[in-house]
């Protein structure tokens, strides 16, 4: 009776702790998806103006959202950015940009 | 629908259940050993003690299939048996072999007392604090959920009626309760 | 008083020493640490007690006389 009943526990308090692992496993895969690898890319605009903007690659699987706005090097206005699967994080100004999938 | 490494987490669930059950294991031993709950307990306390041993062997047991199944590891038989051959972390997992090895030895050395004496076997028992730390510094190394705060926590949980048990037992209370007994009855 | 009749299972016995500590009188560890009795027979009921105590229940205590 003993043996079953640690048995019992001990599988029980398996179960529970995989339980917890496996919900809590989807909200950490989502925020790092989101975070992604961080990149400096030149992006073109149509005035031959160079934008630098940073682009996050996320992780395949992750969704992409939409894009504004990335800042502009040496003059020239700002355009929108197309929205082409990357994160563009504006270098100087504040609004985050697009969502990537990483190939 | 995204993945879920199902293997990984029994060998997390599993390394915490065998880590839990041995080290209580391990406490009534010492409860036993230093006779806190009394001798009319001993033979419940050694019952609950061997039960609870062969349940943590049987979890550890579980956590090593569960570390060959998960497909992100590559852990071989060799990477999970032999100390030192496992290609990620080979020191902490080689902790964690040794306390697994060391701790079946001691749960058959029990049956084996025929061969090696009740002396000897009782010698070889004290390998079981030298087991404890592997087995704490394998979970606090390799364990991926005892980092930061939780891996103090549980080393504190662990560590503090052990050393407790310890502390009683070097003050040897039992071979002097054996001692004043004879002297009263002389 | 009864008289008991005391035994001690070696193969059992693993040098717990609780049976010392229940009836010093009438247990001693030997050179090998493994229990045994100083009287086989004896109307100390302590040894009722000590064979309670024993985690492995290896003394065996058996009534030869009735109280």
């Amino acid at each position: 009776m003993r043996r079953v009943f640690a048995a019992v526990l001990a599988l029980w308090s398996t179960l529970a702790i995989v339980a917890v692992l496996a919900w809590s496993h989807h909200p950490a895969a989502t925020t790092a998806a989101l975070q992604g690898t961080p990149a400096t890319v030149v992006v073109r605009g149509p005035n031959g103006t160079s934008q630098l903007a940073r682009v996050l690659v996320l992780a395949p699987g992750s969704t992409a959202v939409a894009s504004t706005h990335s800042s502009t090097v040496g003059g020239g206005t700002a355009t929108a950015a197309t929205a082409t699967g990357g994160v563009l994080v504006p270098t100087s100004a504040t609004q985050p940009v697009a969502t990537t999938r990483a190939s | 629908m995204s993945h879920v490494p199902l293997a990984w987490f029994l060998a997390r669930a599993s390394g915490l259940v065998a880590f839990g059950l041995l080290t209580l294991s391990m406490w009534l031993g010492l409860a036993m050993s230093t006779r806190l709950l009394g001798t009319r307990r001993q033979k419940a306390l050694l019952g609950w003690h061997r039960t609870l041993v062969w349940t943590g062997l049987s979890m550890i047991g579980l956590h090593l299939i569960s570390v060959l199944a998960d497909p992100t590891l590559h852990f071989g038989l060799a990477a999970v048996l032999v100390p030192f051959a496992a290609p990620w972390h080979p020191g902490a997992i080689a902790a964690g072999i040794v306390a697994g090895w060391l701790m079946l030895m001691l749960a058959l050395s029990f049956r084996a007392r025929k061969w090696i004496g009740a002396r000897g076997w009782r010698a070889l028992h004290y390998a079981s604090f030298l087991a404890f730390a592997l087995v704490l510094g394998h979970a606090l190394t390799a364990g991926s959920d005892l980092k930061g705060v939780s891996g103090s926590l549980l080393a504190a949980l662990s560590l503090g009626p052990t050393l407790w048990l310890v502390f009683l037992r070097l003050l040897d209370r039992p071979r002097k309760r054996l001692a004043a007994a004879a002297a009263a009855n002389a | 008083m009864p008289l008991y009749r005391v035994t001690i299972d070696r193969s059992l016995c693993s040098g717990f020493g609780s049976c010392i500590e229940a009836s010093p009188r009438l247990f001693r560890l030997d050179g090998e640490g493994i229990a045994t009795v100083t009287v086989a027979e004896t109307d100390d009921a302590s040894v009722l007690e000590a064979a309670d105590a024993c985690p492995m229940g290896a003394i065996l205590v058996e009534e030869v006389r009735a109280a």
